[in-house]
């Protein structure tokens, strides 16, 4: 069964929403930027649509609450950031054998440079801005499985 | 009643700012999630965004103004904007951010400070129009708490 981030401080306990997708099956999600505009905006958006969120300000952040034993349905991890950046963090998360779907959100458009990030382990990369047409369908697909 | 035209000149200017190409639909987006949760979600958003607008483009303009162009970092600054710009609609802004990246790409400095220039009026009209919602969003929030209160 997967459940939330219970290991973190208590700083960065995930809100709960009280408007759950599935009274029976909360998904749990996990935002990661260093923009605090931008972990923002991704919480409220993904909560909108019923997810319990928690964020990370780094790719470090993110690899330590896997490492404290959090589990989350999806991870939206920004490429750019300092400490630990989302390519590294992606293959960190990978060599732990995280199952969560991870997906990457980049400002970058050019071709290579989501291409290496792809290559670090990620299941999507999207580019900034994320928006419900993006969010819902990976919803959906979480909900089939 | 007054917080209902308030609220119907807000929804009137954010459509004007739509039909004009300053905001896209995004910015619609926040206004959608904002709730009794979290009423002043858009407040919280708007001055984040300044302040990282503000930030990326004295770090553009730094990097451009050193003897050598210091490439990575305009780079980060202009991912930076245009990353903020485009999750708060601000679709102008972000445009020309697209443009710099490519400006940088083919290190053309003075390309760089041209549509660095022109991100610099773009991000001041938005930054104008945004404070605009933002001061008809504290009316409207303020009306709202004196009718709880009456």
């Amino acid at each position: 069964m997967m459940i939330g981030a219970e290991g973190a401080s208590s700083s960065k306990k995930a809100r709960i929403s009280e408007n759950p997708v599935s009274k029976n099956r909360p998904y749990f999600a996990l935002v990661v930027d260093d923009d605090p505009m931008i972990r923002r905006i991704h919480s409220m958006i993904l909560k909108s649509v019923g997810f319990k969120v928690e964020v990370a300000e780094n790719g470090k952040e993110a690899v330590d609450l896997f490492r404290t034993g959090a589990k989350f349905h999806i991870v939206f991890i920004d490429m750019e950031m300092p400490v630990m950046d989302g390519i590294e963090a992606t293959k960190a998360m990978r060599a732990m054998k995280v199952e969560s779907k991870i997906v990457g959100v980049t400002s970058r458009n050019s071709e290579t440079e989501r291409e290496v990030f792809m290559q670090a382990g990620l299941d999507l990369c999207y580019t900034k801005p994320l928006t419900m047409a993006k969010i819902v369908p990976l919803l959906e697909e979480l909900q089939k499985n | 009643m007054v917080g209902t035209s308030l609220q119907q000149e807000l929804n009137n200017f954010v459509r004007s700012l739509r039909e004009q190409g300053i905001l896209d639909h995004n910015f619609d987006t926040l206004s959608r999630i904002q709730n009794d949760q979290s009423p002043l979600f858009v407040t919280e958003v708007i001055n984040l965004f300044t302040r990282d607008a503000e930030n990326a483009i004295t770090q553009a303009r730094d990097s451009l103004q050193e003897p050598s162009v210091d490439y990575d970092k305009l780079i980060a600054a202009v991912h930076q904007l245009r990353g903020a710009s485009s999750s708060i609609g601000g679709c102008r802004v972000a445009l020309a951010c697209r443009e710099l990246r490519s400006a940088i790409d083919d290190k053309d400095k003075e390309r760089c400070n041209e549509i660095l220039q022109r991100i610099v009026e773009e991000y001041q009209t938005l930054h104008v129009n945004l404070a605009h919602i933002l001061n008809l969003g504290r009316q409207i929030l303020a009306l709202q708490r004196g009718q709880h209160q009456a």
